[in-house]
């Protein structure tokens, strides 16, 4: 069965204008030969940190921008060169999921509006059904139906959560966009919107693109996760692979600098100061990529094996390893960066 | 000591004792301290002497006394809004106290009145609509509710600095970092303007900026964000405050630069053996730094221990539901233990234990008001908790560890 959903070497790039008489002077590079799939009823995570490009990959695949080039098939149909109907009857199957509660929902519009209007819009349900239907759709995601005469202003972070969510799923869509949907809320609420959206999962055999930073919910709900790094995959796997043999020296060090809510693994003792070392904390522009390896300037790994040449001057494919095909690194050296994971663990 | 106490002086190079303005930059042991003299006695205001190291003997050392004492002590602090729906009980009844060189950490969700809470102690509560309806916030001594502003201007920012959560908003845009750095620091010394540069210079060499000649000119837009909070900890940390309130100081950057940020904070400490109150929902970030923890739920503390009996032991339900409820990077767990319903707004808590609404194992007892009660004396800090039921949850084992 093919998957859902297929994106191959997707990218985006972006002029970036300037002078006197407004001309493209550089490109951001916001995403650049992106490609995976993903299967009916699994969860891709997309990590990375800001800037790194993962929420224009879900915005260039859902076509709310146009990409620059690559291919995305969605259910077998290549979906960049849909235009008119056929565009808006495929657009009824994939909705979005907003990182901002409050700025995502129309503030003057009721929550019954905001859950129906995509069903008014695709002209799916008349006056009379529409009630029912949004009433169905709040119970779904856990708001009492009296919500659908009250406006976004009057609910709390998480509920606002639910409104959208239940917005995205008005259309009963097979694949859902998740843009960073648990960031701007609280640990507890978290839980319960992650809890959710997974029993949706379940109940209506929905597919995610989970876009976050947040390493803990990804590991939680994917079947497998992506790590962008200035606009391209650095390392991609099935999440067990990714999270106990992350390979990918960059993978390393965005799961190294996770805190651990467990004060007998602090990574400095109590009462010491570390090591100390001048910061430059920044990350790369997308407009003026390094050359070769767009991560060696940060590389742990690029300095101890005595700054190689390749790493410089080469841009490395994203290569499966020998020992789990489906674990594809983009890194000249994995092997030693496999064996740096080695030596950070004992 | 505060800025701007005199005390003799021997300086070498120059005969004879004289009275200076100093402020004490370390303490040694014996009463000794490590000074930095700001003015002369008798000159004319506004002829400065240059800033300068020099080793001075306190006798008395007024700060023998302070060290039994916490550096900050809050007692019963309950700090209200007046809301057309009635009060808003932002922080009612909250105790904790940090001890000098120490890392307290003031943990819960949003609307539990941890923000509140720091903004009362620097006295950056607007009143009306906020009114201090009891508590005293006692800080070297002294009640920041009982002082003068003149004082409170001279300790804000001086002997209490402060980072916020958002430093792409909390810097001024339309100066450059080194001006805004420079500002914080004549607020609080007389700097003479050629010695200025340098001092700024220093502020950000110590938090390891890189490159910071040209740092210093830079306006914030032209940094990033990491850059910016290692800006806004160079400008807290400028006048060598004894106590740094940080307010979800990593909450807007990225992991990498959060775990760089922390590594600061820790070596900022370690330097200047400064307290810190930190202030995070972050139970990573807790385990990372803090020595003491404090819960907070609906204006309250609910439950207050050492860092490692707390998350070896956490005994209120809200705090053990924060521990279940988090998806974790180490292991992978079915399902998470999610906390039902949400906090509830400030004017409407419930009377009795305001978490009973959510709480898997309320009674009929729980319509009382809990009192803390010590479950764990320990040896520095007792670990107390607010909770009727505790007894139920003894060694029970934590969900999902």
């Amino acid at each position: 069965m093919p998957p859902l959903l297929e994106v191959d070497r997707l990218s985006k790039h972006f002029p970036v204008r300037g002078g006197l008489l407004p001309r493209v002077r550089e490109w951001v590079r916001a995403v650049d030969d992106v490609s995976f799939s993903i299967a009916s009823r699994e969860t891709l995570g997309l990590v990375g940190e800001s800037g790194c490009g993962k929420t224009t990959v879900g915005r260039t695949l859902l076509r709310l921008v146009p990409a620059t080039g690559g291919a995305v098939r969605f259910q077998g149909r290549d979906l960049l060169a849909m235009q008119g109907s056929e565009l808006r009857r495929a657009r009824r199957q994939m909705q979005l999921i907003f990182q901002d509660p409050f700025g995502s929902l129309n503030p003057r519009m009721t929550v019954g509006q905001i859950v129906g209007e995509p069903l008014w819009f695709h002209g799916l349900a008349n006056r009379s059904e529409l009630n029912d239907r949004v009433t169905a759709l709040l119970k779904q995601v856990g708001l009492r139906p009296e919500s659908a005469q009250r406006y976004p202003h009057e609910f709390s972070g998480g509920q606002r959560q639910r409104i959208g969510i239940a917005r995205a799923l008005a259309l009963e869509p097979k694949f859902i966009v998740c843009d960073e949907p648990t960031s701007a809320l609280d640990v507890s609420i978290r839980a319960q919107i992650v809890n959710l959206l997974q029993d949706l999962q379940a109940t209506h055999g929905l597919s995610y693109l989970m876009i976050s930073h947040d390493l803990g919910v990804v590991r939680h709900v994917s079947n497998a996760v992506a790590v962008m790094y200035l606009g391209r995959i650095v390392e991609q796997a099935p999440t067990e692979a990714l999270y106990e043999s992350p390979t990918h020296p960059y993978t390393q060090l965005l799961l190294g600098a996770i805190p651990v809510p467990n004060p007998a693994r602090r990574r400095v003792p109590r009462g010491t100061a570390g090591k100390i070392e001048v910061a430059d904390d920044s990350i790369p522009s997308p407009i003026n990529q390094p050359a070769g390896c767009a991560f060696h300037p940060r590389c742990p790994l690029y300095a101890r094996l005595g700054k190689p040449e390749s790493c410089r001057t080469a841009l490395p494919e994203l290569t499966p390893l020998p020992q789990d095909p489906a674990h594809r690194v983009r890194c000249h050296f994995p092997t030693e960066a496999g064996q740096s994971l080695v030596e950070l663990v004992s | 000591m505060r800025a701007g106490r005199r005390v003799g002086v021997w300086e070498p190079g120059r005969a004879g004792w004289r009275r200076v303005r100093v402020r004490v930059v370390r303490w040694g042991p014996g009463g000794y301290a490590l000074t930095q003299v700001s003015s002369g006695e008798g000159e004319r205001p506004g002829r400065l002497l240059k800033p300068r190291m020099v080793c001075v003997l306190v006798f008395p050392r007024l700060g023998a006394l302070r060290d039994m004492a916490p550096l900050l002590q809050v007692d019963n602090l309950r700090t209200w809004f007046r809301t057309p729906a009635g009060y808003a009980k932002a922080v009612d009844g909250v105790s904790f106290s940090i001890e000098p060189g120490q890392t307290l950490a003031v943990v819960g969700e949003s609307g539990c009145g941890k923000t509140v809470t720091a903004l009362s102690i620097l006295q950056l509560i607007s009143r009306p609509p906020g009114e201090f309806k009891s508590g005293s916030i006692v800080f070297e001594g002294r009640d920041l509710l009982q002082v003068s502003a003149t004082e409170l201007q001279e300790i804000r920012g001086g002997q209490i600095g402060m980072i916020f959560q958002e430093p792409g908003t909390s810097l001024n845009p339309v100066f450059t970092v080194g001006d805004q750095i420079a500002e914080a620091i004549r607020l609080h010394e007389p700097v003479a303007r050629g010695d200025l540069r340098e001092r700024v210079l220093a502020a950000l060499r110590a938090v390891r900026v890189s490159d910071p000649e040209r740092r210093i000119d830079q306006y914030p837009h032209e940094m990033s964000g990491g850059m910016k909070q290692r800006v806004m900890i160079a400008m807290a940390l400028a006048c060598n405050p004894r106590l740094l309130i940080a307010d979800e100081p990593t909450t807007a950057v990225d992991v990498t630069i959060q775990a760089r940020i922390l590594e600061l904070l820790r070596q900022m400490q370690a330097e200047r053996g400064m307290a810190i109150l930190l202030i995070t929902h972050d139970l990573g970030v807790v385990a990372e730094l803090a020595d003491q923890v404090v819960v907070m739920y609906a204006g309250q503390v609910i439950e207050r221990a050492g860092v490692e009996e707390l998350f070896a032991n956490p005994r209120h339900p809200y705090t053990r539901g924060l521990f279940a409820s988090l998806p974790r990077v180490d292991r992978r767990e079915t399902r998470l233990q999610a906390i039902e319903g949400s906090v509830p707004p400030a004017t409407q808590f419930p009377a009795g234990c305001r978490f009973r609404e959510r709480c898997p194992l309320a009674g009929p007892e729980c319509l009382q008001e809990p009192v803390l009660e010590t479950v764990e004396p320990g040896s520095k800090a007792p670990h107390v908790v607010a909770c009727w039921k505790h007894k139920e949850l003894e060694r029970a084992p934590v969900a999902g560890s």
